[in-house]
């Protein structure tokens, strides 16, 4: 008995020896059962581990203090395996972000990529992390096809202007709807003193999962009157269960203003005085006259201001975030927070963003599920004023003499009236004066989720949206904007909530023996109200001091508050069947009612359907081996706009015409009680292709998008009283392709080159007019048959040799010119919407270094030099500086140039509006280069880390301006105008992110 | 079976209750208005609703297009009396240069403006609202929009002297957002402007609060102004008579002239000003103002004209409305007339009508029909008053037709008056001396027969009303 028992003993300690030392085989392949050669396989413990061979296997040894098995490969997503008692583990490896499987976030849930419909774009939160934007939106610029985003303005913080698939409004909204976490939320620019912000600029784009882009019928029909111009997915980072994750990621970077053209460079002291002199002389002026003229302008002081330089400095971009997730199988988190903070290359420009989030999910009993996501942020910006204000920086480091001091001699700041009696010092007005805005903003959501049974559930979320803007403007009493009141103060406060309730009943069943034909049914019902309260206050006579941080004025001059609101009732409905996940057919239908809709119309019916064929699912093509996947899709549908104001249908008498302070009304709008949504019919038809084990991906689509009844300002006789009335007249067409295509050329074990291209080609046309009669919005002129930013101006045909008199053809047949311009007729000579944009991007990975190159560009559209009529104005406005390109004027008899005669005051009008001021806006820009090294895991591992992960970005690194007489940055706002604007910046920094 | 049956009701138990939840929401949820007006229908009721449209309709003419700033400066821009300065804001250059076409903001704005004050006028006189005051109310309304008509039909029209069968202005009573009415003939803006102002005479009072409301005799002072531009002198004489015999109102001394102009406040005591709009602290139009438009210390681009400085004695009282300065390395003749943009308390009115424009009215009228003797009584009350040493006026006939008018150029500079009566008088514009040193480029001479000499029938009218014909020449 002892000696078995001794025995026994042996052989388990014998075993338990040969335990701790074991070998474990196993084979990689991928999802179609291919080997994949090559591929890691690490201990993760340890950190030791092996590769396979060329059939996939492998074989490792293994100890005790091996548990769980790491298998990964270049550019397919890694998986950890536990190893538990086994000695052999197979694992089938997933291509990253190119797997049909993925699930992809669509409207109300999320949907297996192979039974989508719709024309759905994804990026995933990965390529919004850690970029020098203050917002997400400004990231998508390149990232999707047919998505336009550009940066009206450098000022960080600042709004960005996106349009999907063209323009597809006059009057109404022309931007997307965006829905946060399934919550529909406002969106755009909420600052009332400050010249811009953006209501998205308080979600920290590091908080973000993933982004949907919904682009055509099929996917967006189903958010009805509002889901015209597309709607953009943004859900926020859930927890996993699994060990805990922590991660720390941290970025510093400097900027310059990103594009520079020398032809813009302000005139320097003799350039300018030389110039003067000339317009003078040619103005024909006394020898006395000329030099009080001069004097006057400073010519006999020493100064030589180097206005751009004075107003420009080192931008500056920090940006740091810390998140934990974790979770167990009932209950999983996420928690982040973030700093950002952001100075722009012009003084005076600023943003600074504190954020957290917080999500948890809850399985309270195995039927139901609770969960609450919270993001808040507090944003602080100092905003200077753009555009001709005599206060911005930027005009004013165009516009002011180099003989105009900026420094008193003793070192002070020089704001005198004498100096300075039309512009004001820009650097006295962001030392003494100040307008910034504080916004808090809470998005929160509380759900539940009630399983009855396998197939049918039933899902309830409410969602608040909070936004708070407290913006303080200062005027000093010394000089500036108040001088003459003797400084002012504004205090305006701005809080606009938003609650969406919706419950939703999901139905999914697999029909047939075969479970082939499934169905995914949903039906539900939404509200909504949006409450907007502002507070405006403005106080004139403040204290003759600048040191007070918040002055009381002593006149109040305007204190009242206002309120406005909407609200929407919708029932919703979709339905999708597939079979044997080859043939899919969808259809959504949507019942909207609005407060913003006339009397007559308050509700309409919004519908899509959709159908997709998935041929790799078909006998013959899966014969065919290099074919991965092959998907035709098509959808059609209605849905519509309804960013409107929010009481335009309504007749009223507004009581705003207040005399000797006692109140008055007066008649404000006309009454239109037809007024409805603008309705859009896309039609889109699809087709996505991967080719050669995923080394060539394609995704194609092309797409008629025709919207009807578009509102707009029917004019009225003035004779009424009113210019116009707003109504249903018109229509718009956008036409147009999207193409996409990725390729990896190489894919070795070390070495993997990726490259990616897309455009976007959209033509605008609109098909309908009241009356078919032009409306005039110059310089874009409305007319049926041309695109809806047509630029109509005047034909500008240069100079005269003899002269200098500036030529205008007299019409657009361009067969004779004149020098007078008021029989000058106008013409189109172009649009201010681009022909094509797009990206393309190319990654190189060796080992555990990758350099990523994305490019930007955009084409066919021009861009309007609005201030260039007084930058170079051929001496209107002789007392504002001019830009270099002035120099290139008309001298004498003979000059061959298209810049005329400088005379001081200006002759013949030659600053008139005419296609001289304006350019081609072609570009393209390396918008993000980054440079990273990831610790190999065995180093990170010693360290008890994850991933450890270096890099260098740069980001507007180059821009290439195809019109080489372009004066400022060609990424100009949706409408082509340049407005002098915080000018975009180009940064360098450098980052790591640690991974626990 | 049974387990599915279960299933089955309590499902439809479920959904029921979701429907129940569906309809909860309230019929009204849709229903929204907004917080700050009132229904159009709804506004205008009782007297205290017709109070407030009236305050509407006055600060209307507050506006930037109206007598807040476009009208006063027109006038004297257009003709001989300012300049812009080469130094500018790029502001009201094409009025100055004669340089306008159809789509002229300044111009279309103005039409615009007019039309909307008479939409407001409308409304109220048009108010079946019968109470105590009433009748005055709808008697101010009826005065302004005669003054809106007045000055529509002078401005975009040829004028009644000339021509009375011109085509004149669309006349417009009623509220009708559709309609696109055609122009009628000067003389029937005229006997609208008559009618109006008779009627607003004999149907109001005298007392008012002060001089930024419409009295009786508000409406006899036009009545006089409109009888003048038409050539009817014994009209113009009654009723100017009828203000200067009984409505109470005095001239400014000479050594007050300068204190007159400064005070911001409308007046009660019937010093000098009949009908004035006003702007005070809170409601002004700040930058765009007519004050600031002249101050130095504001855009300050538009400059009195040496010729009409110099034809100031030096004892003439309203010399002190000027200060010399200097713009643009220029010495330059800076308008003081409106010198409150600083004040805080309060911000300047433009001057309707003054007394002194009656009585020059007065001396005109005899003149014309023969008085020569009372025409030099009236006129000398005015130049005398204004320049103590001035021994007054003593030509006859033409000649003192020619000294009425210098001396109306006088008194009205920067009021909006020069132009007006260059153009009643049907003679060329000449600006004879801007500024010694005068570095721009503008014309001379605006003959009278120039197509420019009225303002285009703006472009968006034209192009939303296809019954209105524009003016010859654009």
């Amino acid at each position: 008995m002892k000696k078995i028992g001794l025995l026994f003993s042996f052989l388990t300690l014998a075993l338990f020896v040969l335990a701790q030392n074991r070998t474990i085989t196993g084979k990689v392949t991928d999802e179609n059962r291919r080997p994949i050669a090559n591929a890691t396989v690490m201990i993760k413990e340890t950190g030791t581990g092996g590769t396979t061979d060329m059939d996939g296997n492998f074989s490792i040894q293994v100890d005790s203090r091996a548990k769980t098995l790491v298998f990964s490969y270049v550019g397919w997503a890694s998986q950890e395996i536990a190893i538990g008692n086994r000695t052999s583990v197979d694992v089938s490896l997933k291509q990253e972000g190119r797997s049909m499987d993925e699930v992809v976030i669509v409207a109300y849930g999320t949907q297996v990529k192979k039974k989508v419909t719709g024309s759905i774009s994804r990026v995933s939160g990965k390529e919004l992390e850690n970029k020098p934007f203050s917002s997400v939106d400004q990231m998508l610029q390149g990232k999707v096809p047919g998505l336009l985003s550009t940066s009206p303005t450098g000022q960080p913080g600042g709004i960005q202007q996106i349009r999907i698939r063209g323009i597809g409004s006059v009057t109404a909204g022309a931007a997307p709807l965006y829905v946060i976490d399934g919550i529909p939320v406002n969106s755009g620019d909420f600052s009332r003193l400050n010249n811009t912000s953006n209501a998205l600029a308080g979600l920290n784009p590091n908080d973000i999962e993933s982004v949907s882009v919904l682009k055509d019928a099929a996917s967006a029909s189903i958010y009805g009157s509002r889901a015209a111009n597309g709607v953009i997915l943004i859900n926020t980072k859930q927890g996993r269960a699994g060990k805990s994750k922590i991660r720390i990621d941290s970025e510093f970077g400097f900027g310059n203003t990103a594009y520079i053209n020398d032809a813009a460079r302000p005139l320097n002291r003799e350039e300018y005085f030389a110039l003067t002199r000339e317009g003078l002389v040619n103005a024909g002026v006394s020898q006395a006259t000329m030099d009080a003229t001069l004097n006057n302008l400073g010519f006999s002081n020493t100064a030589n201001e180097d206005w751009v330089d004075l107003v420009t400095r080192q931008g500056t971009t920090q940006n740091i975030n810390a998140s934990i997730s974790g979770g167990d199988p009932k209950t999983t988190f996420y928690t982040s927070i973030g700093v950002f903070d952001q100075k722009a290359v012009v003084i005076g420009s600023d943003f600074k963003r504190y954020s957290g989030a917080f999500n948890i999910k809850h399985k309270a009993t195995d039927k139901f599920t609770i969960g609450i996501n919270t993001t808040g942020s507090y944003i602080k910006q100092n905003s200077p004023s753009q555009s001709s204000n005599f206060r911005n920086p930027v005009a004013d480091a165009y516009w002011l003499r180099p003989s105009q001091n900026a420094y008193n001699p003793d070192g002070t700041l020089n704001y005198s009236t004498t100096t300075f009696n039309q512009l004001y010092n820009p650097l006295a007005i962001a030392e003494y004066d100040r307008i910034l805005l504080n916004n808090v903003k809470v998005l929160a959501n509380l759900n539940g989720e009630y399983q009855f049974y396998k197939d049918l559930k039933f899902t309830t979320k409410f969602g608040v949206d909070f936004i708070n803007i407290e913006e303080e403007r200062y005027d000093n009493p010394f000089f500036g904007d108040s001088r003459t009141v003797g400084g002012r103060m504004y205090n305006y406060d701005t809080r606009v909530a938003n609650w969406v309730w919706s419950n939703l009943l999901n139905y999914r069943h697999d029909f047939l023996s075969s479970k082939d034909l499934s169905l995914d049914f949903t039906v539900g019902y939404e509200a909504q109200k949006s409450k907007q309260y502002n507070i405006t206050t403005r106080g004139e006579g403040v204290p003759a001091t600048t040191s007070i941080p918040l002055p009381v004025p002593s006149s109040p001059s305007v204190a009242n508050g206002a309120r406005t609101d909407y609200s929407f009732v919708s029932a919703l409905s979709m339905m999708q069947w597939g079979y044997k996940n080859k043939y899919i057919l969808s259809g959504s239908v949507r019942r909207d009612g609005s407060s913003r809709f006339g009397a007559n119309n308050k509700y309409g019916t919004f519908w899509s359907v959709g159908g997709a064929w998935n041929l790799d699912q078909e006998n013959f093509i899966k014969n065919i081996d290099f074919i991965n996947v092959l998907k035709l899709r098509a959808s059609y549908g209605v849905n519509g706009n309804a960013e409107i104001g929010n009481y335009t249908w309504k007749g009223t008498y507004i009581f705003n015409a207040n005399y000797n302070q006692q109140p008055g009304s007066a008649p404000n709008q006309v009454e239109n009680p037809d007024l409805t949504w603008e309705i859009n019919k896309p039609l889109n038809i699809g087709i996505d292709a991967v080719v050669w084990d995923g080394r060539l991906t394609l995704n194609a689509d092309y797409y008629i998008r025709k919207t009807e009844n578009l509102i707009l300002n029917d004019p009225l006789s003035r004779t009424s009283g009113f210019n116009s009335v707003s109504a249903n007249v018109g229509s718009m067409e956008n036409k147009g392709w999207e193409f996409q295509v990725n390729v990896i050329p190489v894919r070795t074990k070390d070495f993997t080159w990726d490259f990616t291209f897309n455009i976007a080609l959209n033509k605008n046309k609109i098909t309908s007019l009241r009356n078919n009669a032009d409306i005039l919005a110059l310089p874009y002129i409305r007319r049926v048959g041309e695109d809806y930013q047509a630029i109509y101006t005047r034909l500008w045909a240069g100079v005269d040799p003899a002269n200098g008199n500036p030529l205008w053809y007299t019409d657009d047949t361009k067969t004779q010119t004149t020098s007078n311009v008021t029989t000058v007729q106008r013409g189109i000579i172009g649009s201010a919407s681009p022909k094509g944009f797009g990206s393309f991007s190319t990654a190189f990975n060796y080992k555990s270094f990758t350099l990523d190159a994305q490019f930007n560009y955009q084409y066919g559209n021009l861009v309007y030099d609005n201030w260039g009529f007084i930058s170079w104005s051929d001496g209107f406005n002789p007392q504002l500086n001019k830009i270099r390109k002035q120099l290139g004027r008309w001298q004498k008899a003979g000059d061959v140039t298209d810049i005329p005669k400088y005379v001081y005051g200006g002759a013949n009008v030659s600053n008139a509006e005419s296609s001289r001021w304006y350019y081609k806006g072609d570009f393209i820009r390396l918008r993000d280069l980054t440079l990273s090294y990831t610790l190999p895991r065995s180093v990170a591992s010693t360290m008890k880390m994850d991933n450890v992960r270096f890099y260098v970005r740069g980001t507007n690194l180059w821009t290439k301006a195809f019109d080489k007489d372009i004066t400022f940055d060609p990424e100009q706002p949706i409408n082509g105008t340049n407005d002098l604007q915080i000018l975009i910046q180009r940064t360098v920094s450098v980052g790591v992110t640690l991974g626990f | 079976m049974n387990i599915k049956k279960a299933k089955m009701k309590k499902i439809v138990l479920i959904i029921s209750i979701i429907t129940l939840l569906f309809t909860s929401c309230k019929k009204d949820f849709l229903d929204l208005s907004p917080y700050d007006q009132v229904p159009q229908d709804e506004a205008i009721v009782d007297e205290a609703g017709m109070v407030a449209a009236l305050n509407g309709l006055y600060a209307q003419l507050r506006s930037v297009n109206l007598y807040g700033r476009s009208l006063p400066l027109y006038g004297d821009l257009m003709a001989d009396n300012a300049f812009i300065s080469t130094q500018n804001s790029n502001r009201y250059i094409a009025e100055f240069n004669f340089t306008f076409i159809s789509t002229n903001p300044n111009s279309s704005a103005t039409w615009a403006s007019a039309y909307n004050a008479i939409l407001r006028a409308n409304n109220i006189i048009n108010s079946p609202v019968t109470s105590a005051n009433s009748n005055q109310l709808k008697g101010e309304a009826m005065t302004i929009r005669a003054l809106m008509y007045f000055n529509l039909v002078n401005w975009f029209a040829k004028q009644y002297t000339v021509d009375p069968n011109a085509e004149g202005v669309p006349v417009v009573t009623t509220y009708d957002a559709l309609l696109k009415p055609s122009r009628a003939k000067v003389s029937e803006v005229y006997a609208l402007i008559d009618a109006d102002l008779a009627s607003a005479f004999s149907t109001m009072t005298n007392t008012s609060k002060n001089s930024s409301y419409v009295t009786k005799f508000t409406a006899r002072a036009l009545q006089a102004r409109v009888a003048l531009f038409k050539g009817d002198w014994a009209g113009a004489k009654t009723a100017a008579l009828d203000v200067v015999n009984n409505g109470g109102y005095t001239l400014a001394t000479a050594a007050n002239v300068v204190n007159y102009w400064k005070g911001a406040a409308p007046v009660s005591n019937k010093l000098e000003t009949i009908f004035e709009v006003t702007s005070d602290a809170v409601n002004n139009n700040g930058s765009n103002s007519l004050s600031y438009f002249f101050d130095q210390a504001g855009y300050g681009d538009a400059i009195g004209s040496d010729d009409l400085y110099n034809s100031y004695t030096a004892t003439d009282a309203r010399k002190g409305l000027f200060i010399t300065g200097t713009r643009a390395g220029q010495t330059v003749r800076i308008v003081n007339k409106y010198p409150n943009t600083n004040t805080a308390a309060d911000k300047d009115d433009t001057k309707v009508i003054r007394y002194a424009e009656v009585l020059l009215i007065l001396a005109e009228a005899y003149n014309r029909t023969g008085d020569d003797v009372n025409a030099r009584l009236y006129l000398n009350q005015v130049a005398k008053q204004r320049d103590p040493s001035f021994a007054g006026y003593a030509s006859g006939g033409e000649l003192l037709l020619a000294d009425i008018m210098i001396e109306r150029r006088k008194e009205l500079a920067f009021e909006g008056m020069r132009y007006l009566d260059l153009q009643r008088l049907n003679v060329d514009v000449t600006r004879v001396n801007i500024n010694n040193n005068y570095v721009g480029v503008t014309p001379v001479s605006i003959p009278k027969d120039n197509f420019r000499r009225i303002f285009p029938i703006p472009q968006d009218e034209r192009d939303a009303n296809p019954n209105i014909s524009q003016n010859s020449g654009y």
